[in-house]
């Protein structure tokens, strides 16, 4: 048996409006494109990406000679050459999205619209995520497109639509959301937009290096799984470890900075 | 409807919020009175859930902010004048904010026509002054049509035209039934928009009611008396009241009585047959009667020196 209990503080006169996820992915495309930044940020990666492509055909000395296997890599490297800048972008973007919002006072606003903070986080996170998966996509596409272009020009025979080039496309756009999310967790983590894009950079570019050149048997083998090596494997379908593996790498390390970043988020007073 | 009960904020060694008890009533103007640092922004936060408090706790309708389902269309706020991202148009912010709850792009651009901002809609707003920041900050505040405004000094920065506005519009969103808090650390201002009074001071409340009663507890009700027989209606007065009426001279023929109101003062002297030359009833005003209240509780004090 059930009995109503009558609501002693009845809320406001009954509005149609409510807080809902589809209106946090809303608020937070809104913010993001909003920024003139973050327009400029992923028209670089799309040009670079292009102009890095143009570069990956200098390997062939003949085109017309070369081997079909031969020009597959080549195109599908024109995809992926990107990501060694793009992905500096896609972090720096991730980084800022929270940032920002510290930085200038906009998180108190932000924060009394959406006063639960996990799923503001995970909104913020859907929208980094398919923000700049469309725009790898595209970006790599695009260099995949100028390398066979080239390639083509100086006679070769053009090999585009194939498994290889495709995958290396999905996996380059797979990278850099993911890269994306890591940031956007160690943005929220560090509320600072210098400290938080310092340390991603770091993550991306100065701990392989460091682990490369350690004369440590274990770091030189674990450098396989740090995030910018794994990523860079998986989207350019090379090295001995499988794809899964590596997938499952590279989704650890957002995971691992957004779970102490949401920790956080949740304890903090904004 | 806000509730606090006992609520305290520590930073560390630090107590920002002391054990803080207050009822924010709706269909009425209250008013957070207190000098910089008494705990008024610190408490204005941990009703909208940005600060957890140390203990204690606050409900707005009856629960914790952090559980509304819709945030927006209860409580509306204005923190300060920064909650925003300078690189976004006026528009853009709104327009974020509205998303979250479905609130269509109508509501915007009703808000921004009643802030007066429409012709600037399109511009960002690290160009605005401090006023339009404000002005902002109150058409968010409006956008979900909300039952409870919260507002933290929003005349600051605002032009007289500005302060006259806010005013008129907390009194009439008071007058069709909403709750507004308001703070301030102008009392002139609390005078003339605030019902209620909650003072704090050093994270304590120090008064708690009508702006009326705490104008009226200062001011004691002093009326200045002039007569040519003064110091026979002094002693009148104090055989009359026993020792309830404070006198104190002020000139030979003029005192200044306490403790019994004008009209059993008049009264007196006319059974007595004594000449009354003045008798003006003095209200002290918000000012003194905060001073008063204040005076032991302000933070930081300007040091005269000597």
């Amino acid at each position: 048996m059930t009995t109503s209990t009558p609501t002693i503080f009845q809320s406001t006169p009954a509005t149609p409006y409510r807080l809902t996820f589809s209106g946090m992915l809303r608020s937070e495309w809104i913010k993001l494109h909003s920024l003139w930044s973050t327009g400029w940020l992923y028209a670089s990666v799309v040009v670079i990406s292009l102009a890095l492509g143009a570069l990956a055909p200098v390997v062939v000395e003949d085109a017309a000679a070369a081997s079909a296997d031969q020009i597959l890599e080549v195109v599908a490297s024109g995809a992926t050459f990107g990501i060694l800048f793009s992905q500096l972008v896609v972090a720096t973007l991730g980084v800022i999205s929270m940032t920002g919002e510290y930085s200038t006072g906009q998180i108190r606003s932000t924060l009394t619209a959406v006063p639960t903070r996990l799923r503001m986080l995970g909104a913020k996170a859907t929208v980094l995520i398919v923000s700049s998966f469309v725009v790898g996509v595209l970006s790599a596409a695009g260099g995949a497109a100028v390398a066979a272009a080239i390639v083509g020009a100086r006679g070769g025979t053009v090999a585009f639509a194939e498994p290889e080039v495709l995958a290396s496309i999905l996996w380059t756009g797979f990278y850099l959301a993911v890269v994306a999310v890591f940031s956007l967790g160690i943005g929220t983590l560090v509320r600072n937009t210098g400290g938080g894009i310092a340390t991603a950079l770091a993550a991306l570019l100065v701990l392989p290096i460091a682990f490369s050149l350690a004369p440590v048997q274990w770091m030189q083998e674990a450098s396989a799984w740090l995030l910018s090596n794994a990523g860079m494997a998986l989207a350019q379908g090379t090295g001995a470890t499988p794809t899964w593996q590596l997938a499952l790498t590279v989704l650890a390390w957002a995971v691992g900075s957004t779970l102490i970043g949401a920790a956080l988020l949740r304890r903090r007073d904004a | 409807m806000i509730h606090a009960d006992t609520l305290t904020k520590t930073y560390g060694m630090k107590t920002a919020v002391d054990a803080v008890s207050f009822t924010v009533r709706p269909g009425m103007v209250t008013g957070f009175l207190g000098p910089n640092g008494a705990g008024k922004s610190t408490t204005m936060r941990m009703i909208l859930g940005l600060d957890a408090p140390t203990s204690g706790s606050v409900t707005v309708n009856g629960r914790s902010y952090r559980s509304s389902r819709s945030p927006l269309t209860e409580v509306g706020a204005l923190l300060d004048a920064k909650a925003m991202h300078p690189g976004r148009t006026a528009r853009d912010h709104l327009r974020a904010l509205a998303a979250t709850h479905g609130i269509p792009r109508s509501r915007v651009d009703a808000v921004l026509e009643i802030t007066g901002l429409s012709a600037v809609a399109r511009k960002r707003v690290g160009g605005f002054s401090l006023g339009m920041g404000q002005r902002l900050g109150i058409a968010a505040a409006l956008l979900g049509d909300p039952g409870i405004l919260i507002l933290d000094e929003p005349v600051n920065g605002l032009d007289p035209e500005g302060v006259l506005w806010v005013r008129h519009l907390t009194r009439s969103l008071a007058a069709e039934g909403r709750t507004v808090l308001l703070s301030s650390h102008l009392m002139s201002e609390m005078a003339q928009t605030a019902d209620h009074l909650i003072v704090l001071g050093r994270g304590r409340v120090i008064a708690d009611a009508p702006v009326d009663t705490i104008v009226s507890a200062a001011s004691g009700a002093v009326t200045r008396v002039r007569s040519p027989r003064i110091d026979e209606l002094a002693r009148a007065l104090a055989a009359a009241s026993g020792d309830e009426a404070m006198l104190t001279r002020i000139d030979h023929d003029t005192a200044q009585v306490a403790g019994s109101t004008s009209a059993e003062i008049g009264d007196l002297a006319a059974r007595l047959g004594l000449p009354l030359h003045e008798l003006t009833p003095i209200n002290a005003s918000l000012e003194d009667a905060y001073l008063a209240l204040t005076q032991d509780e302000v933070e930081y004090r300007s040091e005269v020196s000597a």
